[in-house]
Formats: C-alpha cells, sequence, structure tokens
C-alpha cells in the first residue's frame, strides 16, 4: 500500500523550546491513523507544519508523493481539515458556510450544490440548514464544522480533536461519519486525547509526548507494550491481609490493590483469569458482589511508558 | 470582596478607554479655550485684515491707513498668495485692495472704487461696518470739497467721538468663559468613559453564563448589586476627581478657588452621577461591546452636539434647543454657561443654578427607576 | 473562485450589524447632528429685530432728529433693528436687570449713552446703530456750521443748506466692490466627515483581511489550507469591502448635498472620484495594517480609529484653524488621506484653477498604492512561526 503522507525528522521550536522533536512516520493509503497525546505533546503543531501552515526548523513532508509548500494547490484541492476551533462565519447560515468553503476547492456549482447536501446529510444537520452558528448548540456547531472541512470529499482528512465538548448523541453520529468516510476511500488523521475514540476508529495509533514518538502501532500492538493482559475488578466487603498476601502469590498476578471495598488484579498473562479468581474466591469463601474484567487500555500504556496520564 | 475585586479589574484592563477620552477632552479642550479657535470668537473683538496699497503718499489715504490700523489688526508682510485660504478659513476677514490715484480721486469728489474681498462671518460683518463707516463719513464730508488734509481732520474729529457705553455688570464675567467651555466640554468625556466603562462592566457580569453561576452562589444577588452599583459611583466619583484636576491645570487655579469654582465642581459631580445612572440604564437594555460603544457615541456626541457643548447654545436653532430640554447635558450646560456669567454669589443669584442641579439629579433618580423596572421585567423573563 | 470569494465575503459583510452601523449608519447621525449644530452659525440673511428701550425724558423729546430717527429704526417694515419700549429711567433698568432687553439709550446733554448688561452681537448693534445716528447728526451739523462759516451769506438760505447736509449724510454709498462669494467655513466639518468615513475603510478592510490570515483566526487557517491563491481571497475581500464603504460615501455626499444643502461644487464626477481615491487609500491602508502589524484584530482597530482622529483634528474637524496646524506642521495634511480628501473637497468647492485639487486626488492614490506596494510585500514574504 503506497504512503499518503511521509513525515522524515519533523523539527520545530518555539522559542527555546522543542514542540516537535525528530519526528518521523509514514500515513498508508486509507487508513485512519490516531496521533494521541496529552495537552501540549505536539500533535496540533505536527498538523500545521504537515499543511504548510508553520515554518519548520528542519525535516522534510511529503504528501500523495510531492513535497508539501504553502503554494502546493494541487496538494491541498485533495486534503480537507477540520480544526479544534470551530471556523465558520457567524454572519453566513449552516448552508452558506458549509457552500463557502465547500466553494474553495470545487468550482462547479451542480457539483458543488451535490457535495454540499451530502455533507449536511452525512453530519445530520438536515434540519438546522437556515440556521445561523449562533442559534446552533456546541454539539451542532461542531458537526458544521467538520462539514465545512469535508464537503468537497478530501482524499486526504485532518481532524483534530473535532469532538471536544460535545454532546454523546453528536459524538457517535461524528464518529460513524468518519468511519463512512474512511469507507469512501479518505486517509484519515486523527488527533484527540480520548484513547476510547482512537480505540474504536484508528487503525493505527501514533503516541505523542514532549514532541516525540513514544509508541507507534495497531491498538492490540501497543497494548502488549503494557505489559497487561488482563484487569479484573471485585466487590468484596471485608479482606484481611492475609488473604491479600495470599493473591500475589497467584501465577500472571503482577500487582494486587484492596481500597474501600474493591479489589483490583493486574494480570500480564493467561486465558481465563477471570474464571479462575472467582473460583478462587468461592474456594476461599471470600464473598464478593460484582466482578468483571477489562483489557488493558491505551492510558495504561501511556501511564507504562511516561509514569503518567493521558488526561491530565 | 471579590465583586469590587473583578470590577476593579476589569477597569484596570480597560484603562486605554479611559486613557483615550481624558486625551481627547484636554487636547480639544485646549483648542477650543486658545483665542486661535475660531468657532471662539463669539465676542466683539478686532477684526484681522490685510491691506494692499497701490497707491501714492497722500494725506487721504494715509489717514485712511491710520483708521484702518486703530481699528483692526492689519497683519503685517502679507503675501496675496495667502489672501484665499485665509479668507477661507478666517485668518484674516477682509483683505483690501487700495488702487492708484485713490486717494487723489476722492479728495476730488469722483467717488472712486475700492475693492475688498471678505469672508463669511460675524468678524468679517464687523470689518464691513467699520470701513463702511469711515467711508461713508468721507464721503458725506466731499460735499464741501476740502483739501485732503482738511477732510481727514473732520473724518478724525467724528469718529474719534464715539458713544459711551456702560455695561451694567460689575465683574467682567469674559474671564470665565474658559472654565464654562472647560466643564461644558467635558460633558462628552465624562459621558464616554463612564457608560463605556461601566456597561462594560455590567454586561460582563451579566453574560448569561456568569449570571446563572452568580444566582447559583452563596452570595446573596442584592449584595451583588449593591457591589457593583457602589463601586460604579466610585468609580464616577473617581473620573470626576481626575476631570477636576485636570480642569484646575489647564484653566487656571484662580478661576475655581471661589464659591464659583465650587459652583462648576457641584455642577459637574451632579452631572458624574446622572452619567452613572444613564450607564446603568444602557446597560439593562443592551449588551455586547459592540452594541454599547454605539449606544454611547450616539447619546455622548448627540447630546453634546445638541446641547451646546461644541458650539454654544445661543447658535443653535431653536427646535434643537427645545428637544434638548430633554436631555440632562441641556440643564448641565445652561448650569455652567450661567455661572460663567453670575454677577454676584448671592442665594438669588445662584438660585438658577442650583435649580438645573437639581434637574440633573432629578434625571438621576428617574434613569435608575427605569432601570430597576427593566431588570424586572426581564428577571421575569 | 474570486467570484465565490467575493459574493461572500459580501454578504458576510452585508450581514455584520456593527460593521454596517459604523460604516454606514453613524456617519449619517453626525451629518445630521453637525446640521443642526451648525445651521445658524453663519446665517447672516435672517436678522431678527430684538428689544430695546429709550428714556423718554425732555432730553429724548427735545433731540428731534436722533429721535426721529431711532423711532425709524424701530417701524415694523422690513429694515426694523429694534422692538423699542419707551420708558422711564428706573423702568429701563428693571428691564436690563431682567434681561428683557438687550440695551437701552438715554441722553445726557444732547449726546446719547448705551446702556447694556453684557457684551454680545445685538450689544454690539445697537452701538453701532446708535452711534451711527449720532455720528451723522454730528456730520450734517458740521456742513452747515462750515458752509455758513465760509459763505455767511448762505445762512440765508438754511433750509436748502440744511437739506444738502442731510442728503450728504442719508444718501451716501461708499463705493467699495467686494469680490467675494458667499462662503461658509462650516463646510470644512462636512468635509472632514466625509474624509472620516472614508477612513472607516481602513478598519473595514483589516477585518476583512484578518478573517483570511491563518494567524489570527482558525477561519483564516481553514482557508489557508484550501487551494485558493492568497490573492484571490485577498483582492476579493477588499473588493467586497470597498464596494460596500464607496456607497456608503457616496450615500452620505448625496445625503449632505440633497438633504442637508451642504456646498460642494458643481463637478459631480470628480466629487465621486475623489470620493473612490479616499475610499481606496482607506481600504489599502486596512490592508496594511492587518498584514504588517503583529498583534489582534482589536489593537489594529485601536490604531486606526486613532490615526483617524488624529487626522480629522488636524484637518479642522474639533474647531481649532487647520491654517494654523499647517504652520506649525505642515506636512500632516499633506500625508494624511483626512486631511487629503478634506482638502480635495474644500478645492473643488472654492477654487476654479483644478491643480490643487488634482494635487490632493494624486497624493491619495499615492498612498494608496504605498500601501498596497509594502503589503502585498509582506504577504508574500508571509509564512508563520506560530499560528
Amino acid at each position: 500500500m503506497k504512503n499518503i503522507i511521509e513525515v522524515k525528522h519533523l523539527t520545530k521550536s518555539y522559542k527555546s523550546k522543542k514542540a516537535v522533536d525528530d519526528l518521523s512516520f509514514e500515513v498508508a493509503e486509507g487508513e485512519i491513523l490516531g496521533l494521541l497525546g496529552p495537552n501540549g505533546s505536539g500533535k496540533t503543531t505536527t498538523m500545521n507544519c504537515i499543511l504548510a501552515l508553520l515554518k519548520f526548523d528542519d525535516g522534510k513532508i511529503k504528501i500523495f508523493g510531492k513535497e508539501m509548500t504553502p503554494n502546493s494547490y494541487d496538494i491541498k484541492s485533495k486534503i480537507g481539515v477540520v480544526f479544534q476551533d470551530v471556523a465558520v462565519f457567524d454572519e453566513l447560515t449552516v448552508y452558506g458556510n458549509i457552500d463557502y468553503f465547500c466553494g474553495l476547492y470545487i468550482t462547479d456549482k451542480q457539483t458543488r450544490a451535490e457535495y454540499v447536501e451530502d455533507a449536511i446529510k452525512l453530519v445530520g444537520l438536515e434540519e438546522n440548514k437556515n440556521q445561523y452558528p449562533k442559534q446552533l448548540s456546541g454539539g451542532l456547531l461542531r458537526r458544521l464544522n467538520i462539514a465545512c472541512g469535508i464537503a468537497h470529499k478530501p482524499k486526504l482528512i485532518f481532524l483534530d480533536e473535532p469532538t471536544v465538548a460535545v454532546d454523546p448523541q453528536s459524538r457517535n453520529n461524528i464518529l460513524e461519519g468518519i468511519k463512512r468516510l474512511r469507507d469512501d476511500g479518505a486517509t484519515i488523521i486523527y488527533t484527540t486525547h480520548y484513547m476510547e475514540e482512537v480505540e474504536i476508529l484508528c487503525d493505527r495509533v501514533i503516541i505523542l509526548d514532549k514532541g516525540q514518538i513514544i509508541a507507534s502501532g495497531t491498538n492490540d500492538e501497543l497494548k502488549a507494550l503494557a505489559k497487561i493482559e488482563e484487569k479484573v475488578t471485585v466487590e468484596i466487603p471485608e479482606m484481611n491481609p492475609k488473604q491479600i498476601d495470599a493473591l500475589e502469590q497467584i501465577k500472571n498476578v503482577s500487582s494486587v490493590t484492596y481500597e474501600n471495598g474493591v479489589l483490583k488484579l493486574v494480570y500480564v498473562r493467561g486465558k481465563n483469569n477471570l474464571a479462575e479468581m472467582i473460583k478462587y474466591l468461592d474456594d476461599n469463601k471470600i464473598e464478593y458482589n460484582k466482578i468483571f474484567a477489562e483489557r488493558p487500555t491505551l492510558n495504561d500504556v501511556f501511564l507504562e511508558l511516561t509514569g503518567k496520564e493521558l488526561r491530565d | 470582596m471579590t465583586v469590587s475585586k473583578a470590577f476593579w479589574k476589569i477597569v484596570a484592563k480597560n484603562i486605554g478607554v479611559i486613557v483615550t477620552y481624558t486625551i481627547i477632552l484636554v487636547m480639544f479642550g485646549t483648542i477650543n479655550m486658545s483665542s486661535n479657535s475660531s468657532t471662539a470668537q463669539f465676542e466683539a473683538v478686532k477684526p484681522k485684515i490685510a491691506v494692499f496699497n497701490h497707491d501714492s503718499e497722500n494725506a487721504f489715504t494715509n489717514n485712511l491707513l491710520e483708521y484702518l490700523d486703530k481699528n483692526a489688526e492689519i497683519q503685517q508682510d502679507y503675501s496675496e498668495d495667502s489672501v484665499k485660504d485665509d479668507l477661507f478659513y478666517e485668518a484674516i476677514v477682509m483683505a483690501i485692495d487700495i488702487p492708484e490715484n485713490y486717494g487723489k480721486d476722492f479728495v476730488a469728489g469722483k467717488n472712486p472704487e475700492l475693492h475688498t474681498r471678505t469672508s463669511s462671518g460675524y468678524a468679517a460683518e464687523l470689518a464691513k461696518v467699520m470701513l463702511n463707516k469711515y467711508l461713508a463719513t468721507a464721503q458725506s464730508y466731499t460735499v464741501l470739497d476740502l483739501p485732503a488734509d482738511e477732510l481727514a481732520e473732520k473724518i478724525n474729529k467724528v469718529l474719534d467721538n464715539e458713544i459711551e457705553v456702560e455695561t451694567l455688570s460689575k465683574i467682567d464675567t469674559t474671564q470665565f468663559a474658559k472654565p464654562t467651555r472647560y466643564f461644558n466640554f467635558a460633558n462628552y468625556a465624562i459621558l464616554a468613559c463612564v457608560i463605556t466603562i461601566i456597561c462594560l462592566i455590567m454586561g460582563s457580569f451579566n453574560r448569561r453564563e456568569i449570571r446563572r453561576r452568580n444566582l447559583v452562589s452563596a452570595v446573596e444577588i442584592s449584595k451583588m448589586n449593591g457591589a457593583l452599583l457602589r463601586n460604579s459611583c466610585l468609580y464616577s466619583f473617581g473620573v470626576w476627581l481626575l476631570y477636576v484636576v485636570i480642569g484646575y491645570f489647564l484653566v487656571g487655579s484662580k478661576e475655581l478657588l471661589n464659591l464659583r469654582g465650587v459652583l462648576y465642581l457641584a455642577n459637574s459631580l451632579a452631572f458624574c452621577i446622572c452619567a452613572t445612572t444613564i450607564a446603568y440604564l444602557i446597560s439593562r437594555l443592551i449588551s455586547g461591546r459592540n452594541a454599547t460603544d454605539a449606544v454611547m457615541n450616539i447619546v455622548a456626541l448627540g447630546s453634546s452636539f445638541l446641547c451646546g457643548c461644541f458650539v454654544p447654545a445661543e447658535y443653535l436653532p431653536d427646535f434643537v434647543l427645545t428637544f434638548a430640554h430633554i436631555l440632562p447635558s441641556y440643564y448641565y450646560v445652561a448650569a455652567n454657561d450661567k455661572i460663567g456669567t453670575l454677577q454676584g454669589l448671592e442665594f438669588s443669584d445662584i438660585r438658577p443654578v442650583l435649580i438645573n442641579i437639581v434637574i440633573i439629579l432629578g434625571f438621576s433618580v428617574a434613569f435608575v427607576i427605569a432601570a430597576n423596572i427593566i431588570s424586572k421585567a426581564k428577571q421575569r423573563e | 473562485m474570486f467570484w465565490h470569494s467575493f459574493k461572500y465575503a459580501l454578504r458576510s459583510l452585508l450581514k455584520n450589524r456593527s460593521m454596517m452601523f459604523w460604516t454606514l449608519a453613524f456617519p449619517f447621525v453626525l451629518a445630521l447632528l453637525f446640521n443642526f449644530a451648525f445651521a445658524r452659525l453663519h446665517d447672516y440673511d435672517v436678522f431678527e429685530a430684538f428689544d430695546v428701550a429709550v428714556v423718554d425724558d425732555d432730553e429724548f423729546r427735545d433731540a428731534e432728529v436722533f429721535s426721529e430717527a431711532f423711532k425709524s429704526l424701530s417701524e415694523a417694515d422690513e429694515n426694523r433693528l429694534f422692538v423699542t419700549q419707551y420708558v422711564n429711567r428706573e423702568r429701563a433698568d428693571e428691564l436690563l436687570e431682567a434681561e428683557e432687553i438687550e440695551g437701552y439709550v438715554y441722553l445726557v446733554d444732547g449726546e446719547p449713552h448705551v446702556k447694556v448688561k453684557k457684551n454680545g452681537t445685538n450689544q454690539t448693534v445697537l452701538t453701532t446703530a446708535v452711534s451711527q445716528i449720532s455720528q451723522r447728526i454730528e456730520i450734517a451739523t458740521d456742513i452747515i456750521e462750515t458752509k455758513i462759516s465760509k459763505d455767511p451769506m448762505s445762512a440765508m438760505n438754511i433750509e436748502q443748506i440744511s437739506k444738502e447736509a442731510i442728503e450728504a449724510v442719508s444718501e451716501v454709498e461708499p463705493n467699495i466692490k467686494d469680490n467675494s462669494r458667499v462662503m461658509n467655513m462650516v463646510v470644512i466639518e462636512f468635509y472632514t466627515l466625509i474624509a472620516m468615513a472614508c477612513m472607516q475603510g481602513a478598519m473595514l478592510s483589516s477585518e476583512m483581511i484578518d478573517r483570511a490570515l491563518p494567524n489570527i483566526s482558525s477561519r483564516g487557517k481553514r482557508i489557508a489550507a484550501a487551494p485558493t491563491r492568497k490573492s484571490v481571497i485577498i483582492l476579493s475581500n477588499l473588493l467586497a469591502g470597498y464596494i460596500v464603504l464607496l456607497t456608503g460615501v457616496l450615500g452620505l455626499i448625496a445625503f449632505m448635498r440633497f438633504v442637508l444643502g451642504v456646498e460642494f461644487g458643481s463637478n459631480l464626477g470628480l466629487i465621486c472620484a475623489h470620493a473612490a481615491a479616499g475610499s481606496l487609500a482607506a481600504i489599502m491602508m486596512g490592508m496594511f495594517l492587518s498584514v504588517m502589524l503583529k498583534t489582534n484584530s482589536s489593537a489594529k482597530n485601536i490604531i486606526g480609529v486613532i490615526v483617524t482622529m488624529v487626522g480629522c483634528l488636524f484637518a479642522g474637524m474639533f474647531g481649532g484653524q487647520k491654517g494654523w496646524f499647517d504652520s506649525v506642521m505642515p506636512f500632516v495634511n499633506k500625508i494624511s488621506p483626512v486631511g487629503l480628501i478634506t482638502d480635495g473637497y474644500y478645492a473643488l468647492y472654492y477654487y476654479e484653477d483644478m491643480t490643487r485639487y488634482f494635487m490632493n486626488l494624486g497624493g491619495l492614490l499615492a498612498i494608496a498604492a504605498v500601501f498596497m506596494i509594502l503589503s502585498v510585500q509582506g504577504l508574500r514574504r508571509q509564512r508563520y512561526d506560530s499560528i
């Protein structure tokens, strides 16, 4: 599969601080790449450099096999961008905004009219076509923001934290829409600090911290880095220290915590850990209420690699 | 108290507004108060003229020149190139061209033509009257066929004999023109400063999100409103004090350090209070920086133009003055004008001024009531 | 793409209430206020007779010539100067104190005296009229006496001499040719107001350009990421701003001319051309501010306002003599767009020779060109360190 984006040794500093530090990665055609990282990790700066909106100190960027510059209009015509800030005109209606921005890419009126209608349908704003941005709620505004960025059916789409402060219904709508875009053949770069979205959407993930890639790969590959197989949580009203110590001796258990009636165990390996735990509790006549198991999250990966949480 | 702190922080952030209007007041006030200003020349002063004499030396023309020199300000070393523009801008109000042989022909009874170019305006009319007077007198005497020097003597005798004008005024009140003009001009600066800042702050506190947050907080809403009002008054008092100090330096201490000065201060303080209540009312009616700026400009400029701050009230059309009666600025300016022409400082003399001050305070009460009514109505929404 | 961008720039501009108020509505409001304030300043055609009094005592009644002359000025005809009351001295003082009269006249030993309360136009008119009557009487008397002293025999024909003397003072018409147009300095106020309205274009174009700059707004970022040339976006935005501005300015001029009666001279083409040039200079200045100043929209706005108001000050909007400013700092009005616009209209109104007008027009076009070139250079070189 060919690479749509090639970033080599990208470096960008703001005054003395390195915002992006020798970053190199590729994005394959048709994939959804997640750029994950806490605030200030360099996600937006990376994106702005790729789009030639920012000067950078060092590195090379190629999109569609050609070097990207501010005057690369042929490349730009195939790119769609949805910025973190809502970038619409207050004085134009929903339809007007989408039509305006689409018109910067598509000159044919008929084609454009079709595309605008498609975009409105994609984000679910049919009932708000003639409303002004001030009349829209936060979630609907974000949907409009997205529609303005993708109406022209670009081959490569950048989405910078598109679901910040958005209601669950709008968020689901947005995520579904992104999947449909990928199904229609677009390559997507998705930056966020919500790991749940990355886990749902992305084929591949790059985790950034302090301007550097600290891990990259598929979801599963990354979770493997966390050296965690499974986490089991049990509600146990009463436990004595002897019982807790005994749990630590169980094979594959890497850590045990018991606080406020909740027991948490972390397994590094094993396929039947939950069943074996239940059996253990029953055998030892330890009373329990709820019990559930979960797979490791990207937050666990991040914590493992940096000692910090993804969301501070 | 946090409300006070937030209030003054917003004031500090917008200090630029206060500085801007203060500079405007100082600059424009200074210009208007100086004698350079043509619009300030409503008093009878010697008209500035230019004379281009193409006649040879003769007794008649020399006498005319002496008369002009005595009754007008002849500009020396004047160039013909400047005449057109200077007449327009009233740097001179009349240019006289005395042709060749003028004196000789006049004395011979030929009544030669004298060329003048005049501007429009009060000073120009005065200059015309002055010149007319001389020539009419001279022309009357030509019936006697006198030689030039005798003719000149007779003309001078008549024109030197001026009638006596007695003024009832014991005090020359032209010295109070400066502080009157300063305080009248301050109408604009006071309204602009007070309305802009107070509306800005009220607007911030009244923003839906913040108001809701305030409503659910542990502080009583009435206490909060009280704090806002108190600080607003304190701010207006600060503005007033600033302009008084500036006035002290611009106008000169002599005019302000007496009962007359106290009246100016009392009048302006009352007006500051009124401006605060106007701001309070406006903040209840509109929100948003842009709308506030627009309304403030219309209120401040409108009342300044219509009530005689920029152009003295006596020169405004009657219908404008009639309309102006509904504006508090009218009474503020009328009071200032009255203070400037007071002949005595007894109670009977200053009564009209005090009445105007009371009217201004009456307006303030009305604005506060109106603001509260609107506030209550909005709360129900 | 140009017309697409232009269409939407125009649409969003027209929907921007704040911008429309300052550009289109506010100058009209100011024009009305100016009209109200300045209407009567130079109104000398309409003279209203005012209240005076005369002390009607024996002295006055004895001075027949004076009293007849004064009464004639009080007659209810088109030349009436005074509305005269004939009262005693005490009553006259009362009326003067109460400001029910502007002044009063009384005679002492045949000589007229005037008493007033303050010094103003009406007081000057009263004094001048009384002085004139008195002087004419003196001249006539002097003429009669001189004639008799030269030719004592003529005393026999006193009636004829008196008649000649009276004719000499009353039928005199000084031969003064006044080569002036009736002109009104107040028009400068309106010309500076037009200049101020034009300068609103700087704020307008600054705002329009800011929208397209990625370091100022997110919309700018989106536009910068699109395959549309910067020049197309900027030119289309500028054109939209220019059209709105020029429409407003021409509308203002029409309002001033046809509703308020402000004089502009008769060359309609040049009046419009000057508005177009002034608006263009302002629009280019706004672009310059937007591109070259590394600060936010609000700060750029304030700078635009300051430049405009200082320009208006020097051009004579706020009283003070433009001539005085020109003598102190002559270059200001030659490089200030406000000064050039105002002076151009003044030249059209007041001068027959077009040189001065075309100098001002040329100056405006030159300013527009300079700002445009500098801005284009700035835009070309623009790549951002941070947005």
